[in-house]
Formats: C-alpha cells, structure tokens, sequence
C-alpha cells in the first residue's frame, strides 16, 4: 500500500509531506511482535495535530512498550481525500500505512468540537461503521480523550468509551485490559468483556453503559447507569505529582512547518486562577509544578534529541510558574552557544510578564499578546479576570518602552451581563493603549509605525465551568456587537478581527449537548460538512438543514438559560470540582465579586482537593509574582 | 573556525521537504550532532550554511551540496560521522571536506544539473520513436515554453539551456531519460520544463504527474570543464 500511495497518490496532493509519516525520531515498530496495537487519530491537518503535546506524550509512553505499538493518523486534506476515495483506498496510520481497521483501538483526541465532524468523516474513510453499535469484534474499539471528553454526549453513539482526565495515567491500563481480551485465531478483542471491565477502571466511561432519560420540556430527566457494577459517576484521572509523570523526550521532530513547530517543555499542568468562562481552569485543577532540576534535564535532552532552535514554555499560564524567573536565567544560560530560543506563549497582563519576556526575546523579537478579555473593569470583575486598566496600561507601557511595536489584544464579546459601555470599553482600551504606544515612541524620538490588533471571540458557554448556566448571544446581537465594534475602531493603526459569531453559535451547542446531537452530526457530515473551523469549508446554512432534519432545534443548547437544579448532559462526569461550587461562582459573577487565586489566598474550596485525593504542589509558596 | 563543503542525498520520502523545510531538517541534525555551528549576527541569527540549489519538492537527489561554517575547527571525518547519525530518514551525507575561507559560495559556481526522468507513456511508444521526438524538439531554432512567473505567465527559453537530452531505455511503458541542462544563479532549466517542452512540442503523451524526476549530479566549472563541487 505505501509504494501505490507514495507513487501514485502522493505526487498529486499538496505538501505531500504530511503524509510521510517517516519523521526524525518517529518509531517504526514490527507489527508482528506488537500485541496490541493503536491508532492516535487527530481529526485535524497534519500541522493541527502535530503541535499537540498530548500526541508527543501518548506515542512515547506507548511506544517505550515493547508489547505495545502506537501509530498516528491526521485528518488528510480534501485533495487527499478525495483521491483515496478514487482509487478506494482506506485510510491509514502514518509509520506502518496500514488500514485503520487493523489496529485494535483506535484513540481520537477531542480538542474542539468543531473538529466532531472530521471525526465521523475518518472513521468513514476509514471503513469503518460510524455508529459503535454497529461494529463487531472485527473492528477496533473507538476511545476518545481529551477536553471535549469532559461532555462527550453528543458522540456517545460513534465512540465505545472515553477517557476523562489525564491519559498518561490511563493508557497502559486500557491496553493492558485490552490484551488480556484478545481472543481466538482472529486475535481481535472481546469488546462486549472488555467494556464490562473497563467500565468499572476509575476515569473511564462506556456510554452505553449509562441510559438518559429526557423529561417534557426536553431537558434531561436523570441519567443512570444500567447495571450496578459500573459507577454512578465517572471521576477523572488526575496525575498527582509531574515530576514522576512520564514525559517523553525523545518526541518526532516534525519536517513540515506545524503551528508550534518547536520543544514543548510542559512546566506546569493546571491554573487557578478561576477565570469564569474558562473550562480548561476547571478540568486540569489543581496545579501541579515541575521542579526546576526535571525541568532542566528534560530541556537538555529535548535539544540533545530533537535539534530543535526554539524551547516553549508551556501550561495554561506559564508565568504564574512559582520559580519562572530562575528557570528562564538557567535555560538561557545552558543554551547561549547554540542559539536555542526560549518562548512563553501566553503572557499575562502585566509588567512582570513584559519583564519576563523582555529577557527572553533579546534574540528574536515578536509581537505581543496580551488578553484583558474584557472592555471594562466591571465585565472584567464579573468574569474574575483579576486584571485592571492599571495592569494593562503599565504592561503595554513596557512592552512600548522595550521596543515592541505591535500588540495584540485578546477580548470577548457576548459575556454574560455585557452591556453596550463594555463593548465600546474594548474600543476605548484598544485606543488608550495605542496612544500610550505614541507617547513613548514620541519621546524615544522614534519613527517606528505601531500596530495594536483587536481580535474578537464571541462567548461561548461550556460545561463544567460557572457559566455552564448563562445563555448565549443570539448570532444577531453577536453581529450586531460586532459590527459596532468595527463601527468604533476606525484607525489605520488598529486591525480588527473577529470569529464568525455562527461557528461560535454551533460551538456552544455541542459544547452543551446531550445524545440526542449524534443524529444531527451523523447528518450534517453526510450533507458534506468537515473542517468547519476552516472557514473555507464552513457550511453553516447546510448544518441548519441538518438539525431541521432531525427535527431539533439548536437554540435550545445555546440559547436557553438552565436552572441550578437542572440536570446537564455531562452531570455524570466528575472533574472533582462541585456544581455547588460552580454555581456560587456563577452567583458572585453576577455580582463581580472576585474569587482569588488559591495559590495565593486560601482556599475557597472547589473540591477537587478533597475529592480526587491531590493537593497544589507548587515549587516555592507565594511567590508567583504579583496578583 | 571551520568550513566545510558536503555532499549529500535526499531520497525516498525527504523528496517532499521544501527547500526551507530541507534547511531546517540539517540545521536541527546539525543541533542534534552537537556540532558546533557558526551563526549569522543580527536579530535572527542563522546558522551559516549556504545550498548549493534548491530541488523541487517530490524530485530525489544523489548528489546535493551545502557549505557549512563551525566555531571550532574540527576533521572533515569527524563532521561526517557526528551527521550520519543524526539525518533523518531519506537525507544521508555522501562526503565532506574542509575548504578555504576564499572559495565562493556554491551558488553562485554551480552551472549544471543532470536528472534522470521516468515516464509513464500514455501510447504505445518504441525507444527509437522516443528517440526520434527528441531528436526533433533539438532540431528547433527555439524551444519556448509557458512557466508561471511572478506577474502572470512568460515565456521561457529552453534552446540554449538544455546541453544533453536522451532517452536511454524503455520497459515496460516507462521511458527513461537522460538531461543535463543549465543550472545556476547565471540561468536555471528545470527538468519540469524540458517535459513541458516534450509533452508539447515534441507530442510525447505521458503523465506529467507521475514522472519520477532525479538528480544525478550537480556541476561547477573549472577551466570549461564541468566538475563535481567536491573537485
Ligand atoms: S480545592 Fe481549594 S486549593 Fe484545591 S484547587 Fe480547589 S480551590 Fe484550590
């Protein structure tokens, strides 16, 4: 199958490249010996994919098993696709170019839920049934893991079981189980055994295992499990100390051009800072830190391994890292001679990230991104931001006075409480800081042309966060704010850029939805909806034909307001942090009372602590900078 | 200081790395060798490393060059053997050696490329058929094709740039052929071209898409005698 891919097929395709699958340090084990094999499908471009921690972390663990074998696959592009349907050609994993059908799991990861379609479509290319209770023993077991796994709802028909929580923790035991259930000459698995086994493994959830009842309006009535044995709720997996974790550092150095195309070193894992909107803050807690010394040794050996000329610092907030100003001064020291780069990719707004920066980018110097998220101190205090017009302002100032030129500013639109004032507040700031920008230009006597970028997203309620409560924008006031935005920032050195407030709408339904979704994907992907994120391919008036279709209306996800007593979609999936919790959240947001970070201040008792058993574990108490 | 002039191949599957991509895939085997690399001053620093030419993306190579400078000087030998271990699948160094700080850049010495091309024909076609077209488009006073340029499409003459053309077998409805054409900062011919003027002026029907380009060797000239940059 490789040569006829490599001759025929690949010749036509743009950057072919993707497709190779033969990169430095990816491993190409004997089929043969491995006694359980998957498959890591990332329902996004190569490029996507490959920038994706979570993937480096997986292949590594897995593949560091002589039993085990893990291969990769990525959503192929359109002119690939369509060619392996043309010469009727299944899809296949990237090392070995087997079938997928081969393998005995095949993982997808959940990233965003707009990539839920490429899903259905690789499966389909795949030829594999899309529905999991319409394979037999002879297919492989469909998983799913990821952020998106924390409401999987709307997939709980295609997928045979999900994974909630960290992975690196989990794996090796589904494999193993998946092992002891592979049976006759076939040597495929027993999937309705396996499933009664791995149902009762903490952090794993069968959805078939669950029934959902719905009540008159529509809502969910309860959800229960269907025997006895399996828990009533599926509590994530949490890894307790990173130090110890597994951490790959022999990671495939990619040869095309990835979104992150650089070392990943992961300094920390969680944030708690309890931004409102934020679901990412609520699902990793707590935080846990690397010591500097791992830290140090894994950047050796990922620049020893890897070649690569840029390391990236990365968590949710990587400045908030409690020994971040030590760990920078080591790591450029240890790499001066070699010209290895450092990067944060996210700063926080103030002068002790531009600081921060400032010391890192004495080589190469980029733009800046900071995210208020919000026009006005009142929007900002009900989303818990914990940031001031005072903080951006000295931040930018900086960022002017250190040379940068160009700014990037990160805000949302349609937050709940938002009020006109707010949306022109996005302006006033945008326009507060350009001018800080030619005042200290002006005085520095210099003729540099400033650029301060605007970029919108629209609000987009997810669950397991305090705002799994609030209603989204209608699309049109979303337009509508959007458009007055623009209306506002009209100066040639401000750039304005939003989102199409419709992806954001479809992005709340899923993000929100119950089983009763699977038909409407099922639908919209076979009207030829994939890679909706890729505005080019972006279909929406056809997913609108599919959800009238399956008779169901979609602003009932978005659009509705649920009670405290309502029961989600996902109220059987436990990240540890309790709903009372959220909704006390979701009370002082209304109010813009402010929740500080427990890192900092005492605890106010999320739960996950308690609950899952961990604890913070910070390398140095109380000395993340200032709050 | 250092400088080092090496030969390599890119094969198999590294034939799809871009010319950038290609030049990031030696400077991070450079890292991984833990050579060390000289490096350009200024905001970006580069390591220094100049190619001879850039091949085209899915077109294999037995022969292609890179000037390298290090910080420390070190055995030719020693460059080779750290590299070997750290190239990717499909690159591979052929040879080095360690050359004066005064030799010129390789780009701007080389004057000649040779390719072998294999053909998927679409007709029927004999060697001495094959060989009658070719001999035909050589016979004309111009051999014009369309390239697509920065403005639109232009045209480009091909005439005085193709040095050898011809066909060496036919198996098995793959025509194989020889070219050595004109390469170089002074005027470049790709092999893509000479196919176009094939396919077009001479009439030979074959699949453009499928035709497996190689370069065989690279050339300098010294005295007027082409010679590998090694020499
Ligand atoms: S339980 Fe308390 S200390 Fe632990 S993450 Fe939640 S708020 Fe922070």
């Amino acid at each position: 199958m490789r040569q006829l891919i490599e001759q025929q097929i690949l010749p036509r395709v743009t950057k072919p490249i993707r497709y190779q699958g033969n990169e430095f340090n990816s491993v190409h084990k004997d089929w043969g010996k491995a006694q359980v094999r998957m498959a890591f499908a990332f329902p996004d471009l190569y490029e996507v994919g490959m920038s994706h921690l979570g993937l480096q972390i997986l292949y590594g663990l897995v593949n560091d098993r002589e039993d085990l074998l893990l291969e990769r696959v990525f959503a192929p592009w359109t002119d690939m696709e369509d060619l392996l349907r043309r010469h009727n050609l299944p899809l296949f994993s990237l090392e070995s170019y087997r079938p997928l059908r081969d393998f005995d799991i095949l993982g997808f990861t959940l990233q965003y839920e707009m990539s839920f379609t490429n899903i259905l479509n690789m499966l389909d290319l795949a030829g594999i049934p899309l529905r999991a209770a319409e394979r037999s023993d002879s297919f492989p077991l469909v998983v799913g893991g990821g952020p998106c796994a924390y409401n999987p709802e709307p997939l709980a028909d295609f997928f045979d079981f999900f994974v909630i929580g960290d992975a690196e923790e989990v794996l090796l035991e589904i494999m193993d189980t998946a092992k002891a259930f592979k049976q006759g000459p076939s040597g495929r698995i027993a999937k309705g055994d396996f499933l009664a086994e791995i149902s009762r493994v903490r952090g794993i959830y069968v959805p078939k295992f669950y029934e959902v009842s719905y009540n008159a309006s529509g809502g969910i009535e309860k959800i229960e499990p269907v025997n006895p044995r399996v828990p009533a709720k599926v509590v994530k997996r949490v890894v307790k100390d990173l130090n110890t974790a597994y951490f790959p550092t022999k990671p495939i150095v990619p040869f095309a051009d990835t979104v992150h195309d650089r070392v990943m070193l992961e300094v920390l894992r969680g944030c708690t800072r309890t931004c409102r909107f934020c679901q990412a803050g609520m699902i990793y807690r707590p935080v846990r830190e690397r010591d500097q010394e791992t830290l140090l040794k894994q950047a050796k050996e990922l620049v020893r391994n890897t070649g690569h000329e840029e390391i990236s610092l990365t968590s949710l907030s990587t400045a908030d890292y409690s020994c971040v100003q030590p760990l920078i001064t080591s790591l450029m020291e240890e790499f001066k001679n070699e010209m290895v780069g450092i990067s944060l990719p996210s700063l926080r707004v103030d002068a002790f990230s531009v600081d921060l920066a400032k010391e890192i980018q004495k080589v190469r110097k980029t733009g800046l991104t900071f995210a208020p998220e919000a026009g006005t101190q009142r929007l900002r205090d009900v989303i818990n931001k914990g940031v001031t017009e005072e903080n951006l302002m000295e931040a930018v100032a900086g960022a002017f006075a250190a040379g940068w030129t160009t700014i990037k500013l990160y805000f949302m639109i349609g937050l709940p409480t938002e009020t006109k004032e707010d949306v022109a507040g996005i302006a006033e700031l945008a326009y507060k800081v350009l001018k800080k920008g030619k005042e200290i230009l002006k005085e520095q006597k210099s003729k540099k042309s400033l650029k301060v970028t605007v970029s919108v997203s629209s609000f987009v309620p997810k669950s397991h966060t305090p705002f799994q409560w609030v209603a989204q924008d209608p699309v049109v006031m979303l337009q509508e704010k959007q458009q007055y935005l623009k209306s506002l920032l009209k100066d040639r050195h401000i750039t304005y850029n939003y989102h199409d407030a419709r992806l954001s709408f479809l992005e709340a339904v899923f993000a929100k939805g119950d089983r009763k979704l699977g038909q409407v994907l099922e639908t919209a992907w076979a009207k030829g909806c994939k890679f909706d994120s890729w505005s080019e391919y972006f279909k929406y008036e056809t997913w609108l034909e599919a959800f009238r279709e399956c008779g169901i209306d979609p602003e009932f996800y978005a659009y509705r307001r649920p009670g405290f007593e309502e029961t989600f979609p996902w109220e059987h999936l436990h990240t540890g942090v309790s709903k009372k919790y959220l909704f006390e959240e979701y009370q002082k947001a209304l109010q813009a009372e402010l929740t500080k970070d427990c890192r900092l201040d005492r605890c106010p008792g999320c739960g996950v602590c308690g609950d899952l058993n961990v604890k913070l574990l910070l390398q140095r108490r109380g000395k993340g900078g200032a709050l | 200081m250092g400088r080092y002039r090496i030969e390599f191949g890119k094969e198999s599957g590294a034939r799809f790395l871009s010319h950038l991509e290609l030049m990031k895939a030696f400077e991070r085997a450079l890292r991984r060798a833990g050579l060390p690399m000289a490096f350009s001053e200024g905001f970006n620093p580069r390591p220094k490393m100049s190619f001879a030419s850039a091949v085209a993306v899915g077109v294999t190579s037995a022969r292609e060059y890179l000037d390298l400078e290090l910080r420390e000087e070190l055995e030719a030998d020693q460059v080779l053997e750290k590299l070997r271990n750290t190239l990717p699948p499909g690159l591979s160094v052929v040879s080095c050696r360690k050359i004066p700080p005064k030799v010129p850049a390789l780009m701007a010495e080389i004057e000649a490329a040779e390719y072998e091309a294999r053909l998927k024909l679409t007709d029927k076609l004999t060697k001495a058929e094959i060989d009658d077209a070719i001999a035909k488009l050589l016979e004309r006073d111009s051999i014009v094709v369309v390239k697509e340029g920065k403005k639109g499409p232009e045209n480009k003459e091909l005439k005085e740039g193709i040095y050898e053309l011809r066909c060496t077998a036919v198996e098995e409805g793959w025509a194989h052929l020889l070219m050595r054409v004109k390469s170089g900062s002074r005027g470049n011919i790709r092999p893509e071209e000479v196919l176009k003027a094939l396919q077009e002026l001479a009439l030979l029907s074959f699949e453009p898409e499928l035709a497996v380009i190689h370069r065989t060797g690279l050339f300098v000239n010294r005295k007027g005698q082409l010679v590998s940059p090694m020499q």
